[in-house]
């Protein structure tokens, strides 16, 4: 039954993951070039998907819509797993002050989500695929801080810490040998709900005006498109909907199924 | 006495992160290189009518003394005034709280509704099909992004059945009938959406509460879990349950935000959006530290109820 977790997350992001390699070599239709006598075609052939308010074919733009959504989740997470994990460690090993000033500086974070950080950012720079990243990828930090801090503390309070420490080991070797590979899974985890999260993040972006500008194809400024023709063509405002939720199943599930893989204890209890 | 003590430090943590939020904010949109006057006025705008707007909007000043003028204008309810229209941030917002606010409380209030119930299922038959049937939905109703699910609410409920009006707003004063009609679509969008986050807290604390040994000896005197439930599980559950509904503060109003764009509700996040795409930047800055600081004020009175339903939390010390 859990294992199912696994499989069908796995799944569901790999489909997400072949859509966007697909569209960079192939897409049934160009995903930019306007055709004005093809609009708000419905499904059928040769448009599977039927096409926009710009005759543009829609699976072409959904499968192109896939390379936004990855590379603003992976640089995102990255971003956030990069500085928030080193934070959290130092945090959790040296505890006191420096504890202190981490979870404080967290709490700020915490406190201006994603949403605000991107129009924070708007105002001064512009909108664009890069604000967007910045402030998903900042607004994620202080996940990464928690759950690493959390991690170390456990590690920090078991005997073979102990040892190494009796035994002199470097505060620096301690975290490389015994605190990186016992909190690895946990960032792993964390890592893919957090996929999850900037995948919801950056669609919202994108629907606002907030994000990747148009003519780019994400699935965020699609449905955003495609609100003012739900009168006459509704599945247009389907098919991104759709893709977003898959993706986010997909990582929200591969996140729940490695964490009870990793950690049987907690099965009863998430 | 230890109350005492303990609620004052927590507002000192309040107070710092408001502090710190607010350099935050501060730091953003005046220290970041890109210059605003020139974004407003555009590329064919002369060197000196930059200078004057920035002389205009303070840019020109050292920052610190920006910072320290902001801070002081945030502590006597000044937030700033648009350059745009020379109102005050404050009148702006005042104008366009209520419909958040009215958004926000009821859509916590309905995602409080589906949560409970559906969560006290979920743990209670975590073993059956019931649970499995709960915990499939919440998955899936966390995966749906919010404005999708207002787009295919107005889909279903305005353009096919006719019932609901698809998008706008009447005030409460001028038509109390129009109100609710009007607000029935978003908070049920964002009721859902929530919903379905915080069923899966609800789960695991009345999973949490199933396995304590004081629920165990309940039913083995002969209660029934109806009434075990009802004395044990309710008091013990409420407390990690507040501190979820305090986490949640945030992204509540994040997604009435977004609600609001997807419905046309002439509330904070309209606002907020017409000023990003204006490069109004002061009324940016004033309205997202307000609803920063509303955020961190709502997740403080959590932890001090929190202090106040677990007599625990009086004695012990804090507990991170």
């Amino acid at each position: 039954m859990k294992r199912a977790q696994l499989v069908i997350g796995c799944v569901l992001v790999g489909l997400v993951v072949v859509a966007a390699l697909l569209s960079l070599v192939w897409t049934p239709f160009d995903p930019l070039e306007v055709v004005p006598g093809d609009r708000l075609q419905p499904p059928g052939w040769p448009h599977l998907m039927g096409t926009d308010g710009f005759g543009i074919d829609v699976l072409a733009r959904l499968l192109v819509g896939a390379q936004v959504t990855l590379v603003v989740g992976v640089i995102s997470v990255g971003l956030a797993a990069l500085i928030g994990v080193p934070l959290g460690l130092w945090a959790g090993q040296v505890g006191g002050w420096a504890d202190e000033l981490v979870m404080r500086t967290a709490d700020v974070f915490y406190a201006v989500p994603a949403l605000l950080l991107a129009m924070l950012f708007a105002s001064v720079f512009g909108a664009s695929t890069f604000t967007a990243m910045a402030a998903i990828g900042l607004a994620s930090i202080p996940a990464f801080a928690r759950v690493s801090r959390a991690g170390t503390r456990q590690v920090m309070a078991t005997d073979f810490v102990l040892a190494a420490k009796a035994s002199g080991t470097s505060s620096w070797g301690i975290a490389r040998r015994h605190i990186a590979p016992n909190i690895a899974p946990l960032i792993g985890v964390q890592a893919s709900v957090g996929f999850a999260l900037a995948i919801l993040a950056e669609a919202a972006l994108s629907y606002l005006g907030l994000g990747t500008q148009r003519p780019t194809p994400t699935w965020g400024n699609m449905l955003h498109d495609a609100q003012q023709y739900i009168f006459i063509s509704p599945l247009q405002a389907v098919w991104p909907g759709l893709a977003i939720a898959v993706a986010v199943l997909g990582f929200n599930l591969l996140g729940d199924g490695l964490r009870d893989y990793l950690d049987p204890r907690l099965r009863e209890l998430a | 006495m230890r109350l005492g003590i303990r609620i004052a430090k927590r507002l000192g943590v309040f107070a710092v992160t408001v502090v710190g939020a607010s350099l935050l904010v501060f730091l953003i949109t005046a220290a970041l290189p890109g210059d605003v006057a020139e974004a407003i006025l555009g590329t064919s705008a002369t060197p000196e009518t930059v200078a004057a707007l920035r002389a205009q909007l303070g840019l020109d000043r050292p920052l610190p003394v920006q910072y320290l003028d902001w801070v002081g204008g945030l502590l006597t309810g000044n937030l700033g005034v648009s350059h745009l229209s020379g109102d005050p941030v404050l009148t702006l917002l005042g104008a366009r709280v209520a419909v958040t606010a009215w958004l926000v409380g009821f859509a916590m209030l309905g995602s409080l509704l589906i949560a409970l119930p559906s969560g006290l299922v979920a743990a209670v038959k975590r073993r059956s099909w019931q649970g499995v049937v709960v915990g499939a939905g919440a998955q899936v109703g966390m995966a749906i992004p919010v404005f999708w699910a207002g787009i295919l609410a107005s889909m279903v409920f305005a353009v096919w059945l006719h019932w609901l009006p698809a998008n706008g707003y009447v005030a409460l004063t001028k038509s109390p009938l129009g109100w609710a009609a009007h607000l029935v679509l978003p908070v049920l969008t964002l009721s859902v959406v929530q919903g379905a986050a915080l069923t899966r807290y609800v789960r695991s604390a009345f999973v949490e509460v199933l396995n304590e040994d004081y629920y165990r000896t309940a039913r083995a005197v002969g209660w029934t879990p109806a009434r075990a439930l009802w004395r044990h599980g309710l008091r013990n559950a409420s407390i990690s349950l507040v501190t979820v509904l305090g986490l949640q503060a945030s992204s509540v109003l994040v997604g009435a935000i977004v609600v609001e764009s997807v419905f046309n509700l002439p509330g904070l996040g309209s606002m907020l959006l017409t000023a990003v795409a204006q490069r109004d930047l002061l009324v940016v800055r004033g309205t997202v530290m307000f609803l920063v600081v509303v955020v961190l004020a709502i997740s403080a009175l959590v932890d001090f109820s929190y202090l106040l339903i677990d007599p625990r939390q009086q004695t012990e010390r804090s507990t991170q």
